[in-house]
């Protein structure tokens, strides 16, 4: 009896013992699931969005397209093991390209910050969301015309988001720009905390992101101004940005944005051209003849400000494997033509030219020309060059009022400011004076001597967004057709499969596979880059 | 040997001066697989009824023997000896047997460390003993169990200093998540790695857990299987016995991938096809070797250039790797008295690599003891530390790439005195576009440190005879440190001129630390009463862990002083990252076993989780299952009348149960994958400017475990006085519910969706047959052999998603067993042969993937022969894998450069391309090609084109024979070592590893074993991984 009292005792307490261990298990104990290394949701407002979002644009717009400045004749690549076959035949495969997942990344952070901001009634915000997401869909459009769009962004409730019409699209973006810009007229700074400091671009200046939003809209017109069934509707938009009144980007005041670059945090033209982080040099990237020769035919003194003269001179007396023109100080390579050293020992790196601007790791200084001004030049999403371009053929064609020599001239100066040719913006103008003057005779500087006034403003545009905007550059070269570049030739690449350069790109292998029932037949295939157009296409 | 006969001489004549008097004899009864001493054994004088029992040091003791007595020694598991009682009044040591009759009798470990009856459980188990394990003592416990049971998968993925290993049970249960087997040590979980620093000679047993149903218990963890690691404990009653080894031996590279010796350095051709000669080259498609002396590499500062002779010296690459050295020294000692014992070692570990320079270490400490306190309680610790270290270099697969990559002509490892020999060192070295792989050594090192802890602590209460509550808490750290650096190259004038001198390397110096630690207590309550012929035992068991992980790391750039590895040094933005995890689990389990006259029984179990890991409202689990056993023979007595039937037992089991796949590992513990995540924006932050960006994951908030059902059914039959042994198993294995992370359209705003979908079937048969072919007074032979089939097949993905890219070439692909390789291949006709232009005769890739064979082996054999003779003892262990294929990328990386066989195709000359067709009228139908030779059979074509990047052109079976170990030792005999009177026992044995590897002939490059990742993605070998090797050399093992 007691032993069993005595063993019943000990069960009981450790019985005890037990639940009182088991009782420490509560619900909060096991609470712990949430994350200390990474953000999540809850710890994420607008202001830590807009920055990264608006850098990460500005590095796609100035860096992601480099094939097109192979295609279209800025750049070439010098040397290396194998040259890319897929790029040079333009027998291009799905996977070709980074703009579409690149872009559709990028949106997401401006639809969350968006959402965000909606949520908490931060209209500047959201009007800035809205305006760049057109930005970036009208990109994405230029590409690859059908695209995703009225579904994206809904997981995991829609996973297989439908592709909407580009026409459709494009004239939604005229309205949600629209939608923005009211945003922001309407928006108190008060309730859009650090607005200020983090919009690195134009540190919530309204009028300056409403002239912005409004340079966009004419891109998009004028997009679809060679399509005679879209006169009245182009007449129409742009007499919408008349009446609002804030113009357009005006001179030396191109959306730029420097986050902070810095010699260990170089600007990525600065870091994919000129020197890596380490000194070393990062790219094989030198000039191609095409744009080489143009503008030594014209004498044009902004070759000093796209390409630099080469390190190592051509032996005097040597046979020209290729015809690069005098000066023979700037040389560029034919793009597609086998790397050979044997054969076209002056197609190697030392004997071409590299990206024009300083050649020494430095930071920018008020004197330094060309496009690579030093590891803290600025990336730029719209240019006032392009502006003024995009104005220029708005007069011309007759949708705003002005004249358009005076912006013609008035656009191809903003070139040489931007190039900062002479090392100021005064020495640049007189610079652009002289050269014009002495051009007098030259169809292809001339505006007066000009037959086709669209043509010689397509050919300035060309030159003046080479190294710029290469996808805009595309784009222009699509809707105006290859009649108003002749001089664009071919790649020499044996196993060339066209005698032209592709129209569009074609849809990822990952949405095919994943999205299946949704992507458009057209633009699926091999072929399609050829002939499925851009709804812009005249 | 005059000694030894010496010794014999004076024992003889001992022998006779003591002969036919009545004395006393002692002696010591030990097993002979583990040494360790049985007590309890029965002694019997024979023809008497006189005998005794061992105590608990296994020490027996007769006074007043007959001069002629002989000795009957016997106990149960055990095979009974005879032996003539000893005349010379020395004590006997006398080693017994496993019986493979009585194994159905035998007490195994099971689930929570708890011992059962074989005969009481209704799935597989299987039980290594430490005799088998360390036979030819291998550095790392997982050696020793490749090849010895069923179902049991160990590959050894890599080589090198840190060799992974993958360790799976019965195939896969899970497409995206852990497959790999729960370790247990001493009934503490631990992470799998942990068996990397465990001393093997430190084991008693490894309990093969084999499926879900035998590890019931252990819930989710347990569900890929359990290695049950128990280590050697202290007997009582024992004086000290003290037991030092000593094991040397050599590693060697066993073959190379096969290369061309016909072409040296080139990468371009004339215009007759042949290669054009180019001294700077790292190519091989230059002209054929002829003999002559080239010049090589650039002119140095006096014009001169390196000479050599042009011919082959693809032996200089395998004379680069060194013969690695390994040596083990050990040390332990265990003693007990009346209520207490204990069980001590130390271990010390150093290597040298077959990597020049690589080398490494172990230290390895344990204490184990016990404590019987009064009549109810027991405590008993066990407590082990091990340190690692090593220092190796950083970029072994760089290494190997210039290595084996490096032209055929080469003088290689002349290249070694990179600092004085005149054209080594890297303004002078040859090789334009890779450097010098000695100097390369030497400027790229990391050294690890390892430092794990495990002690566990049980405290038995019995407060009557059929209650036991166990209290087990216990603690494992693992800290681990690292250093990565790398040298500063600065360039002479000259060296500017080389391509890849065109820029200074700089100094860089990176740090990384990490502390990870589990503390768990677990109660366990264990009731066991009879009624009658029911038995009913139930195990209620209480588990709370908390897991803890902390990682930081640093990283110093183009050190300010290019010789001082310190981060302090740094110059521009320095690196840092750290992250922490954390997770809890707090789990309750009941066992129910009824038995009836021990001949049959029914076990429940249930085990309900709480996981901190899942969503708080919705983290419990239950996870049931049930299982039964009967003893045929037993339970129907006219079986036992059949000749040579032993024993029949039939085992029927089902549970159901979980695998919580967050994606998680032993660093971030599957911690934190309910959520997206957010990471710096593209570059930042700049300076003080910081912004974020989504990841481009997303994940399911309401994550829940994928299920496991599994049936299992098996047979074990004992026949011919239980000189054959069989047990077989089927099983079959519903996995639902697979967590998968599969791609979705980017319009979401992700790359990927992490969610529950996936399902699959997996299903397989073990068999394991274990002999005594010869049984005599003088030889024992054991053979045993295990067969393993193991098959999955993928059922449903997600909503119209039919496969699922897993890495490398490894695909889940709806109606194949995962994983399943998706490779290039050429483009075919509908009777696949390879379609080539009518032109060109050459063939065209095809753009898109095409299927082929399985990943995981099919069949897995194991073959064991253990044969005694008087003192000697001949082990082996062969195993069989097939039914399996392998990419082996290093085959493509090899052409790139023209050293593998492959790229001298008929000698780089045109030629009919096998088996292939072309068609005329635009693929309308095709004619067998005889006649279009290839218009390209150089550069062209095998590098610069197709060929290299046509995956199938590398696609092998991996099937594979090898010898994994072989063990020759000799004891030596008791009577030898009486006069030193201080050693009680002595061995010598000479031991071998991975001697001998059979494979198909197509399979030319490495070893299809290996593999680039320990995760699912297996089935790729690239040029990451240096050769395989072989192991010989000897061992002295000594008992005091």
């Amino acid at each position: 009896m007691t032993k069993m009292k005595k063993t019943t005792k000990r069960i009981i307490l450790i019985g005890l013992l037990a639940s009182v261990i088991a009782g420490g298990c509560k619900k909060s104990w096991l609470d712990i699931n949430t994350n200390p290394n990474a953000p999540v949701d809850a710890s994420i407002d607008p202001s830590t969005l807009l920055g990264g979002a608006l850098t990460t644009t500005a590095t796609n717009v100035v860096t992601g397209y480099q094939f097109l400045s192979h295609w279209l004749g800025f750049l070439n690549t010098s040397s290396g093991v194998s040259p890319n076959a897929e790029e040079q035949s333009y027998n291009i495969s799905n996977g070709f390209g980074a703009g579409f997942g690149n872009i559709l990344d990028n949106n997401y952070d401006y639809q969350l910050m968006q959402n965000k901001a909606d949520a908490a009634g931060m209209t500047f915000y959201s009007g800035i969301a809205k305006i760049m997401k057109s930005l970036n869909y009208a990109r994405l459009v230029d590409q690859y015309g059908d695209i995703p769009y009225s579904d994206t962004y809904n997981a995991p409730a829609v996973l297989t988001p439908k592709y909407d019409d580009a026409k459709t699209v494009y004239e939604d973006l005229i309205k949600q720009i629209d939608a923005g810009v009211t945003q922001i007229k309407t928006a108190d700074l008060a309730t859009n905390p650090r607005l200020a400091i983090v919009d690195k671009m134009f540190a919530g200046d309204k009028p300056k992101w409403i002239r912005f939003a409004n340079t966009i809209k004419l891109r998009l017109l004028m997009h679809q101004a060679n399509r005679t069934d879209r006169q009245a509707y182009i007449q129409a938009e742009i007499g919408k940005i008349v009446t609002e009144g804030s113009g357009f980007i005006g001179s030396a005041a191109s959306a730029t944005i420097n986050p902070g670059y810095s010699q260990s945090q170089p600007g990525p033209y600065y870091s994919t051209y000129l020197f890596n982080t380490t000194g070393g040099e990062p790219s094989q990237e030198r000039a191609n003849i095409i744009l080489v020769n143009e503008l030594k035919t014209n004498t044009d003194p902004r070759i000093g400000g796209f390409y630099q003269p080469i390190k190592t001179a051509v032996p005097a007396g040597s046979a020209e494997p290729t015809p690069n023109l005098t000066p023979p100080n700037y040389r560029g390579g034919i793009y597609g033509r086998s790397i050979d050293n044997a054969t076209y020992k002056y197609q190697t790196r030392d004997f071409l030219s590299k990206v024009g601007g300083t050649n020494i790791a430095s930071a920018a200084s008020s004197g330094t020309v060309g496009l690579i001004k030093g590891w803290d030049t600025p990336l730029w999403i719209i240019t006032s060059v392009e502006s003024l371009f995009l104005q220029a053929e708005a007069i011309q064609r007759g949708y705003l009022a002005g004249n358009a020599e005076t912006a013609y001239k008035a656009a191809v100066q903003e070139s040489f400011i931007f190039l900062n040719i002479g090392g100021s913006a005064t020495a640049a103008t007189s610079s652009f004076n002289t050269w014009y003057t002495a051009q007098a005779a030259n169809t292809k500087v001339n505006w007066a001597l000009a037959t086709d006034k669209l043509k010689l403003l397509a050919y300035q545009k060309y030159i003046a967004l080479s190294g710029v905007d290469e996808l805009e550059e595309w784009t222009d070269y699509r809707r105006n057709g290859t009649s108003y570049y002749p001089f664009i030739t071919l790649s020499e690449y044996p196993g060339r499969t066209s005698n032209s350069i592709p129209i569009r790109l074609l849809y990822p292998q990952n949405e095919i596979s994943y999205n299946e029932a949704n992507v458009p037949s057209a633009g699926r295939k091999t072929g399609d880059q050829f002939t499925v157009k851009i709804w812009w296409m005249p | 040997m005059k000694k030894n006969l010496h010794l014999i001489l004076c024992l003889l004549l001992f022998t006779s001066q003591a002969f036919s008097q009545t004395r006393s004899i002692t002696g010591t009864v030990t097993d002979k697989q583990d040494g360790q001493p049985i007590p309890g054994v029965t002694v019997m004088i024979k023809g008497t009824n006189s005998g005794t029992q061992t105590d608990r040091a296994g020490n027996f003791k007769f006074n007043n023997i007959n001069g002629n007595a002989t000795l009957v020694v016997s106990f149960l598991g055990y095979l009974s000896q005879t032996i003539p009682a000893p005349t010379n009044g020395r004590p006997l040591v006398i080693t017994l047997q496993t019986d493979a009759k009585s194994l159905n009798e035998v007490i195994v470990t099971g689930a929570l460390g708890l011992q059962k009856q074989t005969r009481e459980s209704g799935y597989s188990q299987a039980t290594i003993k430490s005799g088998d394990l360390t036979q030819a003592h291998p550095t790392n416990l997982q050696n020793g169990l490749v090849g010895k049971v069923s179902g049991l998968n160990v590959s050894t993925v890599n080589n090198g200093l840190n060799a992974d290993t993958r360790i799976t049970l019965r195939g896969i249960r899970s497409l995206t998540g852990n497959n790999q087997v729960l370790l247990v040590v001493d009934n503490v979980p631990v992470p799998l790695d942990f068996i990397n620093s465990i001393n093997p000679n430190d084991v008693e047993s490894v309990n093969i857990l084999k499926g879900a149903n035998a590890s019931a218990l252990y819930g989710p963890d347990g569900v890929n299987g359990v290695l049950l690691v128990t280590t050697k404990k202290g007997v009582t009653n024992k004086a000290p016995e003290i037991n030092i080894g000593t094991t040397y031996q050599i590693e060697k590279v066993s073959y190379m991938p096969a290369l061309q010796d016909r072409f040296g350095s080139g990468s371009a051709y004339d215009q007759f096809g042949d290669g054009v000669f180019d001294p700077i080259e790292n190519q091989n498609w230059g002209p054929r070797l002829n003999g002559e002396v080239v010049e090589i590499g650039r002119p140095d500062e006096n014009g001169e250039m390196q000479k050599v002779t042009y011919v082959n010296r693809n032996d200089e690459k395998r004379k680069f790797f060194e013969t690695g050295k390994n040596f083990q020294t050990d040390f332990s000692i265990r003693a007990g008295d009346a209520n207490s014992s204990y069980f001590a070692s130390f271990q010390n570990v150093n290597i040298e690599g077959v990597m020049p320079s690589d080398k490494g270490y172990r230290r390895s400490f344990r204490l184990n003891s016990d404590k019987t306190l009064g009549k109810t309680v027991k405590a008993s610790t066990s407590i082990s530390y091990s340190a690692r270290g090593n220092d190796v270099t950083t970029s072994s697969s760089s290494i190997y790439n210039a290595v084996i990559n490096s032209p055929t002509e080469i003088p290689l490892t002349e290249y070694k005195d990179f600092e004085n020999y005149q054209w080594a060192d890297h303004n002078h070295y040859f090789n334009d576009y890779y450097p010098n792989p000695y100097e390369e050594l030497a400027r790229n090192r990391t050294v690890n440190k390892r430092d794990e802890f495990l002690g566990t602590m049980n405290l038995a209460f019995t407060p009557t005879k059929w209650l036991q509550i166990l209290e087990r808490p216990s603690y494992t750290f693992r800290n681990t440190t690292q250093k990565a650096t790398v040298g500063a190259i600065f360039y002479s004038p000259l060296g500017k001129k080389i391509y890849q001198g065109g820029t200074d390397k700089q100094a860089s110096v990176g740090d990384a630390s990490s502390y990870t630690s589990r503390f768990q207590n677990e109660i366990i309550v264990t009731a066991d009463k009879k009624f009658g012929d029911f038995g009913l035992k139930f195990i209620g068991d209480n588990l709370i862990r908390e897991s803890y992980n902390k990682f930081i790391s640093t990283q110093g750039n183009t050190l300010g002083v290019p010789t001082l590895f310190n981060n302090s040094v740094y110059t521009g933005i320095p690196g840092v990252s750290e992250s922490n995890y954390r997770t809890r689990l707090f789990s309750l389990a009941g066992d129910l076993l009824l038995s009836y006259k021990n001949l049959a029984f029914l076990e429940f179990t249930g085990r309900n989780d709480w996981d901190s890991r899942l969503d708080v409202n919705a983290n419990s689990y239950f996870y049931p299952g049930v299982s039964g056993s009967l003893v045929l023979s037993d339970a129907i007595p006219s079986l036992k009348d059949i000749k040579n039937v032993d024993m029949i037992k039939l085992r029927l089991s089902w549970n159901k149960t979980g695998n919580v796949n967050t994606g998680g590992n032993n660093d971030n513990l599957g911690a934190y994958r309910l959520q997206s995540t957010y990471s710096n924006a593209g570059g930042f932050p700049y300076g003080t400017y910081a912004s974020y960006s989504a990841d481009g994951t997303l994940y399911d908030p309401n994550l829940k475990p994928e299920t496991v059902e599994s049936y299992e059914g098996g047979v074990e039959i004992g026949l011919f006085n239980n000189r054959v042994f069989i047990d077989g198993a089927y099983y079959y294995q519903k996995n639902n519910n697979q967590v998968i992370n599969i791609s979705v359209s980017q319009g979401t705003g992700y790359g990927s969706v992490f969610l529950n979908a996936a399902n699959f079937n997996n299903k397989g048969f073990d068999f394991d047959l274990k002999l005594v072919p010869v049984r005599s007074r003088q030889v024992t032979w054991n053979l045993s052999a295990n067969y393993t089939y193991s098959d999955n097949k993928v059922t449903s993905l997600y909503q119209g998603v039919s496969q699922l890219p897993v890495s490398n070439s490894a695909y889940v692909i709806v109606g194949y067993p995962a994983y399943t390789h998706r490779l290039t291949d050429w483009l075919r006709d509908s009777q696949g042969r390879v379609i080539v232009d009518a032109v060109t005769g050459l063939p065209t890739k095809n753009a898109a993937t095409s299927v082929f064979g399985q990943i995981l082996p099919k069949h897995i054999i194991g073959i064991s022969t253990d044969v005694s003779y008087k003192h000697f003892n001949l082990r082996a262990v062969a195993e069989y894998r097939g039914g399996n294929f392998i990419y082996n990328d290093i085959g493509s990386s090899l052409t790139f450069t023209g050293n593998d066989e492959l790229s001298a195709l008929n000698g780089r000359q045109r030629f009919v391309f096998p088996n292939s067709v072309y068609s005329t009228d635009g693929g309308a139908t095709y004619v067998p090609n005889t006649n279009i030779v290839v218009n390209n059979a150089h550069y062209d074509f095998l590098q610069a084109s197709t060929f290299r990047t046509t995956q199938s052109n590398y696609y092998t079976s991996a099937a594979f024979w090898k010898l994994r170990e072989v063990t020759l030792s000799y004891d030596v005999p008791s009577q030898w070592l009486k006069g030193s009177k201080v050693i009680k026992r002595a061995t010598v044995a000479l031991v071998g590893r991975n001697l001998l590897m059979w494979r198909p002939g197509t399979n030319q490059w490495t070893d299809p074993e290996f593999s680039n990742t320990v995760d699912n993605g297996t089935g790729t070998t690239t040029i990451g991984q240096t050769p395989p090797t072989r192991l010989y050399g000897f061992n002295v093992n000594l008992t005091f």
